[in-house]
């Protein structure tokens, strides 16, 4: 049977997630939670009633991680205090570089001040950021998220920075390879049109976005319209036997297959 | 001296009938007047122009600016001044908007008059307190829904005691980002700013000349605008390596760095004359150290006195010299 991949972005649906679990489809989380650390993260889903565990989430810090120990970078955070544990083994003395990530109240001018003046004084300033998302939703309303920020420090310093997480390709490329899955073998589940839908695309991988979360109903430019729909409950599985192959089912699931250029709604 | 003069390419001349003066850089280097700035500007009062005083300030309100620059010993009025706070207050008025304003409190002033209560746009000066999550959230609902976000300036970064300091121009650009929408800058090098300070003046682009020290902003926003442009050797000029290195030679064809030995100097080389002709760009008139007052400047000084004066260079001959030396 085809081995399948969904990428589910954390919308709280146990009965649908259940019933993943219980088939021959294979799940991954791709979160660009940078917040707190995948423990925290992962226990709070399992207080939800997920079964999940840290090894199923593949997350920005850790794969910034791997990028700092392999190019000899150290750096300086301008992270969400809740995930500076992930960079526990990090030297960050004398920093070379700076990491920033969705620091939410840590976006003080002072502090924003302190990276700018860091990367401003190298001679070779890197900039590696924990995703690039323009904005998501919390109950008390919308908030600027990392890429404001990174765009910020990107213009006074006249730099590029380097994307670690969505929607950066190699992000997906480690969660397919982590699974051994092809990309064409896979669909990306999420409510962010550029950093789930978009980045999964530009992987080959096919794209779902729910209308839930961060979704607002005006399209953004430079994506392929994905299907969407009321939430990731309405999927139907008639099709997604048909279309994907997997004889195993999951209940009211449907799926838009994208075609090159075109979008076919079946 | 007819060689230590700048070039020349244009069609058509115009006399010149207004001066813009830039002020932080050129006239004073905040609490000091450069030296013989007063002077040089008795001088241009002598002559028939208007003259206006211009400034990226977010932070300072026009009555502040006056009071400031009178201390120093310059001869100002207050409807001489356009600000990028003026130019914003305009445009408010113009669009008939009530913004959030993140300005200085000091910035205040310049905004009397204009109702800020249920705000339906933004206005983005230096204010480093207001540059806080929740503020910045407030401002990025606003815009999202539709409020015109408008931008006193752009600067990245600039220079205090203790260091370098961001400018609005990060906080601006992250708002663009966040919300797909492109800021209204009002404040130099924009197009607009030289403009609407010219308004008022009955003057033309073409007959106006900008003084200033920041070969971006002042010489190469004035020159963009299709006035004149001269570049001050004091101020942000002596401190933006990257300036005087790159955006110099872009848009002050003929300027001479000591930091690259192979550009040419302005006449001194016979070479350079052919260069400068090449260049398609207004030429800027070079002019060193302290413009308008060092005494070792004088052919330079007499030119822009010339130019003042509204001398015609090629009925005089003097340009014919130059022509002479230049090919």
């Amino acid at each position: 049977c085809a081995q399948l991949l969904i990428c589910v972005k954390l919308t709280p649906l146990l009965l649908l997630y259940n019933r993943i679990k219980a088939s021959s489809l294979k799940l991954r989380f791709c979160t660009n939670e940078t917040q707190a650390t995948r423990e925290k993260f992962v226990k709070k889903l399992q207080g939800l009633g997920f079964d999940i565990s840290v090894d199923e989430v593949t997350a920005p810090a850790p794969a910034a991680c791997r990028v700092l120990k392999e190019r000899n970078l150290r750096p300086h955070l301008l992270v969400h205090n809740d995930v500076v544990p992930e960079f526990a083994e990090i030297d960050k003395a004398n920093p070379n570089c700076v990491v920033i990530g969705d620091a939410a109240d840590n976006f003080s001018y002072a502090n924003l001040n302190e990276a700018f003046r860091i990367l401003i004084g190298l001679e070779n300033p890197v900039l590696i950021s924990l995703g690039r998302g323009r904005y998501y939703k919390e109950t008390d309303g919308l908030k600027l998220d990392v890429g404001a920020y990174m765009k910020a420090l990107e213009y006074a310093c006249d730099i590029q920075a380097e994307v670690v997480g969505k929607p950066a390709k190699m992000f997906f490329e480690s969660a397919l390879a982590e699974l051994g899955v092809q990309p064409q073998q896979a669909i990306m589940i999420g409510d962010d049109i550029v950093n789930d839908v978009g980045g999964a695309q530009q992987c080959g991988m096919r794209a779902l976005q729910v209308r839930t979360g961060k979704y607002r109903s005006f399209p953004v430019g430079g994506t392929d319209l994905p299907s969407v729909y009321t939430s990731i409950c309405c999927l139907n599985k008639h099709l997604l036997v048909q279309q994907l192959g997997s004889n195993q089912v999951v209940d009211d699931i449907f799926i838009c297959k994208k075609h090159f250029g075109k979008t076919l709604c079946m | 001296m007819a060689q230590q003069i700048c070039l020349w390419r244009m069609a058509a001349r115009r006399a010149l009938k207004a001066v813009l003066v830039d002020l932080s850089g050129t006239l004073h280097v905040e609490d000091s007047a450069v030296p013989g700035a007063q002077e040089a500007l008795k001088r241009l009062r002598g002559a028939p122009v208007t003259v206006r005083f211009v400034t990226n300030t977010t932070k300072e309100c026009k009555r502040d600016l006056l009071e400031r620059l009178t201390k120093l010993g310059f001869d100002i009025a207050e409807n001489e001044i356009f600000t990028s706070l003026t130019a914003a207050r305009n445009l408010l008025e113009q669009k008939q908007v009530r913004p959030l304003l993140l300005v200085d409190d000091k910035a205040l002033p310049d905004f009397t008059g204009i109702a800020t209560h249920d705000p339906n746009a933004v206005v983005v000066g230096l204010a480093p307190e207001h540059f806080n999550y929740e503020m910045m959230n407030k401002a990025f609902r606003l815009i999202l829904d539709g409020a015109p976000l408008i931008a006193i300036h752009k600067a990245r970064y600039f220079k205090k005691k203790n260091g370098l300091a961001l400018g609005p121009g990060p906080f601006v650009t992250g708002l663009e980002y966040a919300t797909g929408t492109e800021a209204t800058v009002v404040g130099k090098p924009e197009k607009t700013f030289f403009l609407e300070a010219l308004r008022g003046t009955d003057c033309a682009p073409e007959e106006a000349v900008m003084i200033g020290d920041d070969c971006r902003d002042d010489v190469g926003g004035a020159q963009n605008a299709g006035m004149r442009g001269i570049l001050v050797r004091t101020g942000k000029y002596v401190m933006d390596r990257s300036c005087r290195e790159t955006v110099v030679h872009q848009s002050c064809p003929g300027y001479d760095s000591p930091h690259a030995p192979d550009r040419a100097q302005v006449g001194s080389e016979p070479r350079a004359s052919s260069r400068l002709l090449q260049m398609p760009a207004v030429p800027a008139v070079q002019s060193t150290q302290g413009l308008l007052g060092d005494p070792e400047r004088i052919v330079t000084e007499q030119l822009v006195w010339g130019l003042i004066q509204q001398v015609d260079f090629l009925s005089c001959g003097l340009a014919a010299c130059q022509a002479g030396d230049c090919d």
